[in-house]
Order: structure tokens, then sequence, then C-alpha cells
């Protein structure tokens, strides 16, 4: 799943999935910068089809706090 | 719509990829800025991805939003720096008309009207900075509106406090300004996010929290007008619709059902034939060339297109007719040899999937539309095909048809004639040469785009570089019109003489498919060695330089005299004056300004 997301995240900032770390967060993450980070967002709403709310964008800044919106959210199943 | 270019997300992996990967395949290179009112950033790949797929390397440049005014005035910004191709100003309603949108209210109808004036002004000085600065490089000029009126609570569309006509008037201020000059072109958003549904398009979250006045979605859309518009103007649109004919052109099998047995008629799906047929006669008057490639018995089918009472297009609007049993690709090969055309001007449209997939495979160069199965949904699939589209017409455009049809006329003449020379003789071919015009410089484009044969050097000149030698003292620019007793072909060379002391080197030769084999090149030639004899040159150099469609011009100088300098160059001396070429005697040449 985390790969998945990975994926998600690589093909967003058009760099490979190996290429996203870990700990990946804007402005922790060189193209994952705050333009970048809406447009990520996004690509999450088309990929996994749910609606992100405005106040929540900003909270979803590192791949764990997507990874655990996703899964509250039922797009995903836990690990 | 965009639908069939696949998701956004999916778009955008292949601009980036692209843009990573560089230009691999050698595609020309366009330089594309895109001045926006709103935060455009994110469309840089969508742009890169929607020109690769009309054959063009992309490099794109986003300005700082809402500063479109301050990159065009100040000539250090990046804009210049950057040196754009192409620019494309986007000026939205809901920035530029601020004051109405927050308090519609408040403005009284003048002072509205006195916002809109002001704001069309500032656009207005942009596109003609833009025109000055750059000698005439493409801008585009999105009309852009708004999905919102400014005061929604007010019905009545006339009512100032609804603020509806001060921005109708904003957006058709922004229309007007496309053919202002020669360059700027008008791209019409508003009419496409009306007609697609501005819904689809806009995201309020991203305009709170980022500016941007399109989505994901609305930001690849408007790339894809950028794409069909700089390919419009670039006179890539197709010349050739090859049709079929049993269920294309009409409802039902000719040979089987009879001429009265078909349908085609002002009732039901023969109405969607009959407006197949009028759409098809709309390319026609467009100056788009028909031609009819049909599996059939010609007295059947030759009887239905002269006979239907119901038809709209006649045997006469078509510049061809291929009806036969052969196989469709093939014919389609002759056809382009007979009108002496690439086989990338060609379209085709047949009901039938398994001849448009053997077209297609066999001729990769035809574009072959996926015509709708439904002949209702067809008058609307030819609507909607980009790969027709021109930005206005030029007079060649108008007059193409009646040149290609008197061709025929003139291929029976030249039967007639005892010798070539006296075939030609009797043509009485009037030449005229002069310098590029302005109100010539579209077709003069066009040509450089679109001719393959007759070309010595296939350099791909867009408006800005042909402007550009337009101004260059050490340059020259000649059109060659032709006019013979069966009709007048306008503008069909185009020659680029470069001037450098003693040596005069043809830059550019070109010629229409439609003149060639009369002598007009010799008359061309001729006349170019005057040209630079008198600009103080004692030799003129032409050169060639070989694609996969110019071989019949290899020999084309040293078969005239010029001397062989190796490396595809040629020199013709021009110190004697009576050695000169000679103007071919079966033609009249009338030079102007030389």
């Amino acid at each position: 799943m985390r790969d998945e997301l990975k994926r998600l995240i690589g093909s967003a900032f058009g760099v490979p999935a190996e290429a996203v770390p870990d700990d990946a967060s804007v402005g922790g993450f060189e193209p994952w910068n705050s333009l970048g980070h809406l447009e990520l967002l996004m690509a999450l709403e088309a990929e996994y089809g749910v609606v992100i709310p405005t106040e929540k964008m900003s909270g979803l800044s590192s791949l764990d706090a997507i990874e655990e919106f996703l899964v509250t959210q039922g797009a995903l199943s836990g690990a | 719509m965009s639908a069939d270019r696949g998701p956004w997300t999916a778009r955008k992996s292949r601009g980036l990829a692209q843009a990573a990967a560089g230009n691999r395949d050698g595609l020309p290179t366009l330089k594309v800025a895109v001045l926006a009112t709103f935060n455009a950033d994110p469309i840089a790949p969508f742009l890169v991805e929607a020109l690769g797929r009309i054959g063009l390397w992309c490099e794109p440049y986003v300005g700082p939003f809402g500063r479109m005014l301050h990159e065009v005035i100040d000539p250090d910004s990046g804009l210049y720096r950057f040196g754009p191709d192409v620019v494309v100003l986007v000026p939205a309603a809901e920035d530029l008309l601020a004051p109405l949108y927050q308090r519609p209210g408040a403005l009284p109808a003048a002072g509205a009207a006195e916002l809109v004036e002001d704001r069309l002004g500032q656009v207005g000085a942009c596109v003609e900075l833009l025109g000055a600065r750059r000698r005439g490089g493409t801008t585009l000029a999105v009309a852009f509106g708004s999905a919102r009126v400014p005061g929604p609570h007010v019905l009545d569309p006339k009512a100032p406090e609804r603020g509806q006509a001060a921005v109708a008037e904003f957006v058709e201020g922004v229309r007007r300004l496309g053919g202002s000059a020669p360059h700027v072109v008008t791209l019409d958003w508003d009419r496409a996010a009306a007609a697609e549904g501005w819904d689809g398009y806009r995201d309020e979250r991203l305009w709170y929290l980022a500016r941007m006045r399109l989505n994901l979605p609305g930001l690849a859309r408007l790339a894809d007008l950028i794409a069909e518009h700089v390919a419009a103007v670039r006179g890539a649109a197709r010349k050739v619709a090859v049709v079929d004919l049993d269920n294309t052109l009409w409802g039902g099998v000719v040979g089987e059902v009879g001429l009265t047995g078909l349908t085609l008629g002002p009732e039901g799906l023969g109405l969607a034939f009959q407006d197949f047929q009028r759409e098809l006669l709309n390319w026609h008057d467009a100056g788009m060339l028909l031609a009819v490639c049909s599996k059939n018995n010609p007295a059947d089918a030759l009887a239905a297109l002269d006979g239907h009472p119901d038809g709209v297009l006649r045997r006469d609007h078509f510049a061809a007719l291929k009806i036969n049993w052969q196989d469709k690709a093939r014919n389609i090969r002759a056809l382009a040899e007979d009108l002496n055309l690439g086989l990338d001007s060609f379209l085709f449209l047949d009901d039938n999937p398994v001849e448009r997939d053997w077209v297609a495979r066999a001729l990769p160069e035809v574009l072959v539309p996926e015509l709708p199965a439904d002949p209702a949904e067809r008058p609307a699939f030819l609507r909607g095909l980009t790969q027709v589209r021109r930005v206005a017409l030029t007079e060649t455009d108008r007059a193409r048809h009646r040149s290609y049809q008197s061709a025929g006329a003139r291929e029976r003449c030249r039967a007639e004639a005892a010798s070539y020379d006296d075939f030609l003789a009797s043509l009485r071919q009037e030449l005229e040469i002069a310098p590029l015009a302005p109100g010539s410089l579209a077709r003069a484009v066009q040509m450089c785009q679109r001719t393959n044969q007759f070309n010595l050097t296939t350099r791909r000149y867009g408006p800005a570089e042909i402007e550009r030698l337009m101004a260059d003292p050490d340059a020259s620019v000649f059109t060659l019109s032709v006019r013979d007793r069966f009709d007048d072909s306008g503008v069909v060379g185009l020659a680029v003489l470069r001037h450098a002391g003693p040596r005069a080197e043809i830059d550019t030769l070109l010629l229409s498919c439609r003149v060639l084999g009369r002598r007009v090149e010799d008359a061309f030639l001729a006349f170019l060695a005057r040209a630079a004899r008198e600009k103080g040159a004692s030799v003129l150099v032409g050169r060639y330089e070989p694609t996969a469609k110019n071989g019949q011009v290899r020999d084309l100088y040293p078969a005239r005299g010029f001397r062989t300098e190796g490396g595809g160059t040629f020199a013709l001396p021009l110190d004697d004056p009576g050695g000169l070429p000679a103007f071919p005697p079966q033609l009249t040449v009338r030079a102007q300004n030389c």
C-alpha cells in the first residue's frame, strides 16, 4: 500500500517511486512544494474517488498523514 | 472534449516524462509562454503533452501570475529572457473586473463600462506591445469570462447590478483582438467552457488556496486548445478529405437498393446523411479538396452522385473520383500522385472499420478518424474534428478547388496540344514575382510549412522568422503568383535570397505542386539570378538539402548550368549578363521592384 502511494506521488511529481523517501513531506522532499502539494491532493482525489475538504488539505502534508487519511476514508485498507 | 485524451493525471505524467527525457525525436521546438491573471503554473506539463501530440517539442514558460502587464511592459522580464515563439495571454474577467465582481451594486452602469474599457485597453496594449517587441510572433488572446455573473441575486440580464452585460462586453472585446494585427489570434475559451461545462473546469478550493481559476482538467483542456490553435496557425490543417460513398455519404448500398432506395433526404436519418454532406460542403468552401474512394460499380455510384434529388454534394464538388474495386490504400496513394500532394495532407472517412484499419496501417500519414457507427452522430463528429481547422481563410484556400478543377481541363488541353512547348504556350501563363507583401505573409508561412516536394531546403519558417527576413537588409523574400487562361492560382512560389557580398545564396526556393512541370521554376531562377546581380553579387549559390520527399529537385541546379561545389551547394557565375539563365519564352513574367 505504501508502494502504491509512492508510485502515485512519484507520478504526480515526475520522479520514479523509488525516489520518494518514506519520510517525504511538504518542503522535505524537493518537488513537493506548496503548489505541488495541491496537485498531489487532486491526483489522490482522482485516483481514490475521495473528496478532501479544504481545511484538511494542509494537514495531509506527509506520506504518513495521507496514508492515514485514505485508510479512514476506506479508500485504502490498513496494512 | 478532452475525455478521449485520457485522464488529466495520465496526461500530466506523460508531459513530465517527455520534459524529463528531452527532445529525443528532434521535433521542431516551440517556446510557449503563458501569462495569466491567475495561477496557471501547473499547465506546463499539459502543454508539453498537447504540443507533443501535434509533433512539436514544447518549451513552456508560465509567467508569475497576476503580472501579465508587467511581464509584457518590462523589456527585462522573464518573458523576454525566455524569448517565446507564442505568447498566450489569459486575462480572466473575474480578475481584471474585480471591482465589478466584488460589489456590482456600487458601480453605476457608466462606471462598469469605463472599467471594461480601461481593462480592455490594458489587454490591447499588451497585444500591441508583444507584436512590436517580438516582430509579430504569434499572440493568442484568450477570451476568458467566468462561470458566474457578478450579481446573481438580480435576475434581469440587463440590470447593471447583475453585471452580466459588462462581463460579456469584456469577453467580446478580447474576441475582437483576434486579427487586429497579422499574428494575433483569439482563443475562445469562454465558448468551450460554456459548451463543455464550466463546472468540470474549476474548483473553488484551488481558487482559495492557490489562486487558480482553472482546475487541472481545465488547464489540460486549455493546453489542448492552445495546441489546436498553434497547429492552425502553422498551417497544419488537412487539405484533402477522401470519402467513401455507401453508408458514408448516404445510407444503403447503391448497387443493391438503387438510387431510390438510398437513405438520404430531409427527414430522419436521411437528414443526418444530408448534414454529413453539408459539413463536407463547408470544408470544400473553406478550400479543402474532396475526393471519392468507393468500391462500387462506377455507373451506379455516379448516377447517385449526379442524380439523387436530395444529394448536397455533386460530382463537381470532387477533385477526383476513385470508384473501382481496388484496394483503397492504393487508390489514395494514386490520388496523392494525381493531386501532387503529400499523404500527410489526407483525411479518410469511411464507415467500414476494416477499410479504415487497412488504410491506417498501409498509409500511416493519412488521418483516419474513427467515424461513429451511428450516422446521427457523424455530422457533429465532423464539426468536432480539429485537424481541419484553419484560423481564417486565405485567398489561396478559397481558390484552391477551382484551381484543381481547372487542372483537369488543363490535362485535357495538354493531350490536344501538338507538343509540350505548344501546350505551355497555349496556357498563356502570366507570372508575377514581387517582394513578399504583408498581405501574403500567411500564405508564405503556409507554403513553408506544407511544401514537401518542390522544396530545395525545406526550412519550415514561421511567421516571426519570415518577418525577420523581410526586415533584414541582407535578405530578400519573393513570392511568385501564376495565372493562366484557366484560373488564377494565386501565390504558389516563395524564394529567400541571402546576400553576402559577392555571393548571394538561395536560402529557400519552393513551388506548389500545382504549377510543376510548367517551366515556372526556370522563370523563378532567371529572376533570382538578376535580383542577386542587381544587389552586387557575382555568384549565385543554390543549395539542395535532401529529404524523404524532395528527390525530384535533386538535379534542379546542375541541370540549369550551376557548377557543383560539393556538400549540396551549387554555384552560378553572374559576371556575364549574357550568360544569365533565360526566361522561358512560353510565359510572361512581370517582376516588381527589383
